[in-house]
């Protein structure tokens, strides 16, 4: 891997591609309302990226200002690499982690991190496992002792280790009637079936399964330096992070266990029936619709990204100004794209009275099938354009959550370069190109849907529109 | 740039990258520059080039406490109304503007205020002040708009409220058992029955008497040069006419003098939950920043006394969480009596009193020996830590700006919280754990589960 020198930085502007100037396009209507301002030149992250002799990968951005340090390091093997029937025992290992190692316990960790104005959260998803603190950077070799210590050598106490068991059974069960809960439990089953990317949330048995012994198994095969990234972004010189990053990361020895390949993700759901969950005295019907997609690298994203702007993934969009400000059935209808290692999955949802649930639904389907056979107006289309390319800036705005883009696009298997072009790819969509990709894998006839809520009040709504089958979460 | 600037200086200056550090590494605190228009308008700016983007809060001294009796969710439900045009600019504009703008925006109802918040590449500041001035001017006082509006605000509170478990109680509910006085102890999401009632000329009439520019900040924070924001605002705001804003009525409360305690069924849940809170002084009281220390102190991660003491030692919570005006807001955002609240999932085995008298123990400990210094000097680190991270956004920056215009008279008070902060000693602990952490201070709901559901 090259290793780009600090230089670099300071060219950030000018390594830029320069925004269109484009008129505030209601402007015509509404008269005095000014034009935008021209556009400044788009910055895009510069890394210095680097490879620590015993493999880990090291990326380091430094960012002037508040006086805070992120860093985040990222384990390739995340719940769908967990044994089948085990299911979930990773995020048992990310709760795990900080609860003891040979030199600190508990309460110590937290403690010595608090001291530096940091706290750690890790957690496991789908494609690994990710430890991320922030804290002050006076406290920089305090964070990353600790952050390495906890990766590094955890001994999983068996008290702390009971207790974590006991509390997620406990979360399970206060989790179990909690609406979004069932909703997402059946919908990823139903959307992708038999492959591991169907968890969402560990099953009793595989939690109560779970002892010391198990993790410290799983830690032993998961964490390698040559699996694994460090990402560190803040107020800090570059050779300042690299330094402290091989004073506690560099002795990391590397492991040769290789983990199972996981296939990519099926195209197609399970189920094309509608799965409705049965939940007493629902007063809202939760409705979750979609699919799985391909792989991150896939080159429909871009397309589909914008599509999905146009679609459900904004204020301003079709879906919310239907039925949320015409219509009036719910608050906080949305749609998503979510891109995997090994699969994606295209995602809409809205909460909505138990009264309108088939019209809701009916709403959803006619703005999928709507943009998968006409074409969006070119205000529609530069509004996504530029409302993507404005959410790059601010999804980078801080330390923190560039770190955190730059670890989840690593876990995907995608590249720092995927991330500097994915405005200019943003900008070459056409209006053609977003009818496609919602043809292509947008139409209501494609979507998986779930549906939780009250059973008697909803189901006759919905048999007329698509055939029924009651799930269980 | 001061003209007796020497000439190597100056061109050392020139060839700084265009990304020149920012006016906090020079000082140490946001620069802060305000401006009052003749309508009693207030701006404030805080320039920061790190990236060319800005946040913007306009924030109007209005909230739960003074909306109308009768008329609970009053105040949130035109919140919504803000969004839905203008006579010049109709419905779905402002989105439209803003999103096209490359922008987020959002609106929040809160005890003391409630604010319009947006973000956007800085190319979309100046269309986005334009309309924000448009609907401090006017609003398209629509009945079908309303009615439409309703609709969703009822849909927020069946997808916050009525459809899961918990339900916000430990807001609501708590706030309703704690305080006396209509203001502080209604429900600010409000009843189905008030919403309804609510017509279109008292949403105009609202307009009229609290969204004028004598009742509301703006903040500006970004790649931005305070002087042009200033043109822009004298601009579209300037000829806005001030309103007669009624004089704010006395909301204050006493401590209370007896334990209030109030058992509850939740239809919904699985597991049981309890909820405290202790009445806390306003804000203006000497004691306020280190009741704040204190609640971090017991509520704040892992290291906080509460966890340690009740989900890892004695086992009995799941989690616990909560903090001084929480989950609505925070030491800087509250403008009136608040409470500190704590908030758990306890498990079977021991009644949730055990819980609430294990937490009681902890600061009775407190109140008779004080933290420990080093304990205290990292909880106030990780505050202050906490806080850069908040308002490393633009849009955050923005809006503790101003609200801490609004709420406490400058924006600067945004500047001094780390020294607030710093200031509070062991002994400050001490006194405001024993005068307000106390018992007959405290009210709490134990939140249990319908008698078929229940589990243990």
């Amino acid at each position: 891997m090259k290793t780009m020198n600090r230089q670099r930085l300071c060219s950030a502007f000018l390594a830029s591609i320069l925004w269109l100037t484009t008129p505030a396009d209601a402007a015509d209507t509404v008269p005095g309302l000014p034009a935008y301002g021209p556009d400044k030149p788009l910055p895009l992250p510069e890394v210095s990226r680097e490879r620590l002799p015993n493999g880990l990968e090291l990326w380091l951005i430094r960012r002037a200002g508040l006086p805070l340090l992120s860093v985040r390091l990222a384990i390739r093997g995340g719940t769908a690499a967990d044994d089948p029937g085990r299911q979930g025992i990773s995020e048992l290992l990310a709760d795990t982690l900080a609860s003891g190692t040979e030199r600190h316990d508990a309460r110590q960790i937290a403690e010595i991190l608090q001291a530096a104005g940091a706290e750690l959260a890790a957690s496991a998803g789908d494609d690994g496992i990710t430890l991320a603190v922030t804290g002050l950077t006076e406290g920089a070799r305090e964070m990353l002792a600790t952050l390495a210590e906890v990766a590094l050598t955890p001994t999983f106490p068996e008290p702390e280790v009971k207790l974590a068991v006991t509390n997620k059974l406990q979360e399970l069960l206060a989790e179990e009637n909690d609406p979004d809960f069932m909703t997402s439990r059946v919908f990823y089953r139903t959307l992708f079936g038999d492959h591991p990317y169907h968890y969402s949330h560990p099953d009793k048995a595989a939690v109560a399964a779970v002892d010391a012994e198990s993790l410290r198994r799983l830690h032993r095969q998961r964490f390698h330096p040559e699996r694994a990234l460090l990402v560190m972004v803040g107020d800090l010189p570059e050779q300042q992070m690299r330094k402290l990053a091989s004073a506690y990361f560099g002795s990391w020895r590397s492991g040769k266990t290789t983990l199972s390949e996981i296939p990519d993700a099926p195209l197609q759901p399970a189920s094309h029936r509608l799965q409705l969950v049965a939940r007493k005295g629902s007063v809202q019907s939760t409705i979750r619709a979609g699919r799985p997609l391909p792989p991150a690298d896939h080159p429909d994203y871009p397309a589909l990204t914008v599509a999905n702007t146009i679609f459900g993934g904004s204020f301003g969009s079709r879906l919310t100004r239907n039925i949320r400000e015409e219509k009036g059935y719910t608050y906080s209808p949305r749609s998503s794209i979510s891109r995997l290692a090994h699969g994606g999955l295209f995602s809409v949802q809205a909460s909505v009275r138990n009264e309108v649930t088939a019209a809701a639904l009916v709403e959803i389907f006619y703005e999928l099938d709507r943009l998968a056979t006409t074409l969006p107006t070119s205000e529609e289309l530069q509004r996504a354009q530029r409302y993507r390319k404005g959410i790059f800036l601010l999804r980078n705005e801080t330390a923190a959550s560039l770190a955190g883009t730059l670890s989840a696009y690593w876990l995907k298997g995608l590249d720092i370069e995927d991330l500097r072009q994915q405005v200019s790819r943003i900008e070459a969509v056409t209006a053609e190109q977003v009818r496609q990709v919602a043809a292509r894998y947008l139409t209501s006839r494609q979507q998986a849907v779930v549906v939780t809520g009250d059973a008697e009040a909803v189901r006759p709504q919905l048999e007329p529109l698509l055939p029924v089958e009651e799930a269980r979460p | 740039m001061p003209p007796f600037l020497p000439h190597a200086l100056l061109t050392l200056l020139l060839l700084l990258p265009l990304t020149s550090a920012p006016l906090w590494a020079e000082s140490g605190s946001l620069p802060i520059t305000r401006y009052k228009l003749k309508n009693g308008l207030t701006l404030v700016v805080s320039e920061d080039h790190q990236s060319p983007t800005f946040g913007l809060s306009v924030v109007y001294g209005v909230g739960f406490r003074l909306e109308p009796r009768g008329r609970t969710g009053f105040a949130h439900l035109f919140e919504h109304m803000m969004f839905e045009g203008t006579p010049t600019a109709p419905k779905g504009t402002f989105d439209r503007v803003v999103e096209g703008g490359g922008g987020v925006l959002n609106g929040s109802t809160r005890y003391d205020y409630t604010n319009y918040i947006s973000t956007a590449p800085v190319s979309a500041l100046e269309p986005v002040l334009w309309l924000e001035a448009d609907r401090m001017r006017h609003l398209d006082f629509s009945r079908k708009n309303l009615d439409n509006q309703r609709k969703v605000v009822k849909e927020e509170i069946r997808v916050n409220v009525k459809n899961r478990p918990y339900g916000l109680f430990f807001w609501t509910d708590l706030a309703a058992l704690a305080f006396d006085k209509w203001e502080n102890a209604h429900d600010g999401y409000g009843s189905f029955e008030d919403l309804d009632r609510a017509t279109i000329e008292e949403v105009k009439q609202f307009h009229d008497t609290y969204y004028v520019p004598n009742n509301a900040v703006i903040a500006v924070v970004g790649d931005v040069d305070p002087e042009q924001v200033y043109r822009w605002v004298e601009r579209y705001f300037g000829d806005i006419p001030p309103g007669k804003v009624p004089p704010r009525p006395d909301v204050s409360e006493p401590l209370n003098t007896k334990e209030r305690f109030r058992r509850e069924t939740d239809r919904h849940a699985r597991v049981p939950a309890l909820a405290v809170g202790w009445k806390m002084p306003p804000p203006d009281d000497p004691d306020y920043f280190a009741l704040a220390v204190l609640a971090n102190l017991l509520l704040d991660g892992d290291a906080s006394l509460f966890h340690q003491k009740l989900v890892k030692e004695e086992q009995t919570l799941l989690e616990v969480s909560g903090g001084l005006n929480w989950p609505l807001g925070d030491a800087l955002t509250n403008g009136g009596p608040s409470l500190l609240v704590a908030f758990g999932l306890y498990k079977p085995g021991k009644p949730a009193r055990y819980s609430v008298e294990r937490m009681q123990q902890v600061i009775d400990d407190l109140a008779r020996n004080g933290p420990d210094a080093t304990r205290l000097a990292a909880v106030k680190t990780k505050m202050k830590a906490d806080f850069y991270k908040r308002i490393a956004r633009f849009i955050k920056r923005a809006d503790y700006l101003a609200v801490t215009q609004l709420l406490w008279g400058d924006a600067a008070m945004t500047n001094r919280y780390p020294e607030r902060i710093d200031a509070v000693t062991p002994t400050d602990i001490r006194r405001v754990a024993a005068r307000y952490l106390t018992r007959e201070n405290r009210s709490w709901i134990d939140r249990q589960v319908t008698g078929k559901e229940k589990m243990q």
